[in-house]
């Protein structure tokens, strides 16, 4: 069952994104904020790669003789 | 393969979005080369895209002003606008509409500031010219693979990125609250590699700059105070087609 707030939210009662992220520590926040270029083209490799393996396969079937 | 192909393709559209905000990597001209070849692949220019990606960011499910830029496209309410969101159809007729009407200088819309107008322009003709190129070469050589290697899977994967993306705000509240605007949706691994982490969405709303390797670090710092979740996107197609 999904969970849906129905009613507008009431600023009062429930706590706000921001007072979440307000309340994180200075190690916390540079912790989340860590770009990284290997994490990234790791990731990017494995998606290429997995499109150039199923075109590859999808290509020899469509194209091959 | 087509289908898997087409699926592995237009999620591509997930890095983009994160090409958009710099952060799945540490090299900016990583993140725009990045954004500006996946862009071309799926039909979608990233100068545009960042404009109107920044606007959603700043006034999510902000209906009451009317600022949200993707609630111009209305959410599916019946069984045929359900049929006709998945299809994709709408998506690829208002982006290549879009590209079109960039190119030729047509009108802007009101979330691309004026500093950013020549380069969303300029990037459209660039595109353009690119896809000219691309139908000549195969005219040229006589070829189809384009169509049957890149075009044809995009339109049979889209409907999997269109139902994915339901997910992300479809049926949540008009309030300013990110905890209430927007859900995650507890999915499969391999939904979460496919979509570079993007069902943390309530996490990546709510503190935009972090990547996509850190949202599930993110994930259980929120977990206690996430408030619009959903276990899977087959539960959620199935409770919004319910309430048609």
């Amino acid at each position: 069952m999904v969970n849906v707030p129905q009613a507008r939210h009431d600023q009062s009662a429930s706590i706000d994104h921001r007072d979440i992220i307000r309340n994180l520590s200075d190690d916390q926040r540079r912790d989340l904020r860590q770009l990284s270029n290997r994490a990234g083209l790791v990731r990017l490799s494995s998606h290429t790669g997995m499109i150039a393996l199923t075109g590859t396969s999808y290509g020899g079937c469509h194209f091959g003789h | 393969m087509m289908l898997p192909l087409g699926i592995l393709l237009i999620f591509l559209f997930t890095l983009l979005h994160e090409c958009i905000h710099e952060t799945p990597f540490r090299s900016r001209w990583i993140n725009r080369t990045v954004g500006i070849v996946i862009g071309f692949l799926i039909f979608l220019p990233p100068a545009w895209f960042c404009c109107f990606h920044m606007a959603h960011h700043r006034h999510t499910q902000d209906q009451d002003r009317d600022n949200d830029p993707e609630l111009d496209a209305k959410k599916p309410e019946s069984w045929m606008q359900y049929g006709i969101y998945l299809s994709g159809i709408p998506t690829w007729y208002s982006q290549l509409l879009k590209i079109v009407r960039l190119a030729m200088g047509g009108p802007m819309d009101g979330f691309v500031p004026g500093r950013a107008q020549k380069g969303v322009g300029q990037q459209a003709r660039l595109f353009v010219v690119g896809y000219a190129i691309l139908i000549a070469l195969s005219i040229f050589q006589n070829s189809t693979v384009i169509i049957w290697a890149w075009l044809v899977p995009l339109i049979f994967g889209q409907p999997f990125l269109r139902a994915y993306l339901l997910a992300e705000h479809g049926r949540c509240p008009y309030v300013s609250n990110m905890l209430d605007n927007t859900r995650t949706t507890f999915t499969s691994g391999i939904v979460r590699y496919l979509a570079w982490n993007m069902p943390y969405h309530t996490e990546h709303h709510s503190y935009p700059v972090v990547p996509f390797h850190k949202l599930p670090v993110l994930h259980n710092i929120m977990k206690k105070n996430l408030r619009n979740t959903e276990d899977g996107f087959v539960r959620f197609h199935t409770d919004y087609v319910s309430r048609f």
